[in-house]
């Protein structure tokens, strides 16, 4: 079981993005580590651009803590007709050859600073 | 009045302008020089390019005469025919590159602000009849894909502004307008990644009678993600 806290879900461009993550294994799975990723991603017609901006590990019954800033550049999150950014939170058992076993994601919305 | 399509045009630049910063404000020069990456060297361009330049010597040098007419015939069928290849190689004799004046940059989403645009005609020119400037914003989606082994780029307009028409007097070398306009503050801000872009563009499309028809300079520009209230 996963658990991941957040202290928003709608964040400002520029801000910093906190949160913690914790991971009660099954009794099979005691000696694996996760890892949480922050970082966005492109969605729609076009070839995938994506950025990974924070990485840590999130060991098994441990709470991790994370503090990541969303860049002032943004991207800001985008719903369009030929693309979509997508921010999101990922915590995933890497597997062999950059595979990757989705465990728990979860969306962001990242807005423009509110002046 | 032409309606000037964004999709239909691939000059709304491919890449944002570079700026100056000058006594008068922020300015930007129509696309010429700065290339995108995608266009900067590539040995394997530079190759194919060779291949081909080797070729047209070897066929000058054993068909001399009638490649030249053929030569001559393509460019101009392609004068004739192509209105856009034609407008365009006209402006690039008869006008230097285009100028917008902003006084703040980069821009911000729901504010206003006034822009200068400008452009020279070459060798003292003047303007011999009355012309129309079309001024308009538009905020576009482009992304590109791969087909096969092609690459593809598509794009579709999220939001135009209405456009602005201004006129162009009689026996001017430099025609100008003055124009206010508001970024929408409910729009995204811009983005660039390698093959997904969200951009901003100023388009100003210029009919001046007995000089040039409907040649349109195109600014990409970039907004913040800050929203003025």
């Amino acid at each position: 079981m996963i658990n991941l806290d957040l202290n928003s879900e709608s964040i400002e461009v520029g801000s910093e993005l906190t949160g913690s993550c914790i991971w009660i294994p099954d009794t099979q799975e005691k000696n694996k580590s996760l890892k949480l990723t922050i970082g966005w991603r492109t969605e729609g017609r076009g070839n995938i651009d994506k950025e990974t901006l924070y990485e840590t590990e999130v060991n098994p019954s441990l709470r991790a803590y994370f503090r990541c800033k969303i860049p002032m550049s943004g991207p800001i999150s985008y719903d369009g007709q030929l693309l979509r950014i997508i921010w999101e939170i990922i915590v995933f058992c890497p597997g062999w050859f950059f595979q990757k076993n989705m465990v728990e994601t979860q969306v962001l919305h990242i807005i423009p600073r509110q002046l | 009045m032409s309606i000037y399509k964004f999709e239909q045009n691939e000059a709304p630049a491919k890449f944002p302008i570079n700026v100056k910063e000058t006594s008068e404000g922020f300015l930007l020069l129509e696309n010429k020089g700065n290339l995108p990456k995608e266009y900067k060297f590539n040995p394997i361009y530079s190759l194919i390019i060779l291949f081909f330049v080797i070729q047209f010597f070897i066929i000058l040098r054993f068909f001399r005469i009638w490649f030249w007419w053929f030569l001559l015939i393509v460019f101009v069928v392609c004068f004739l025919f192509n209105k856009r290849f034609r407008n365009n190689l006209i402006a690039k004799f008869r006008f230097k590159p285009g100028e917008v004046l902003l006084p703040s940059y980069p821009l911000r989403l729901g504010e206003e602000y006034n822009l200068t645009f400008r452009r020279r005609l070459r060798a003292n020119q003047k303007t011999k009849k009355a012309g129309q400037l079309t001024f308009k914003i538009a905020c576009l989606e482009r992304v590109k894909y791969t087909r096969g082994s092609d690459t593809e780029v598509e794009t579709h307009v999220i939001w135009e502004s209405q456009p602005k028409i201004y006129s162009v007097p009689i026996g001017v070398n430099t025609y100008s307008l003055r124009s206010d306009f508001t970024i929408p503050n409910n729009l995204p801000s811009s983005f660039e990644g390698e093959n997904n872009q969200i951009r901003w563009i100023i388009s100003i499309e210029q009919n001046i009678p007995g000089i040039v028809e409907q040649v349109y300079s195109n600014f990409v520009f970039v907004v913040d993600a800050v929203v003025v209230a």
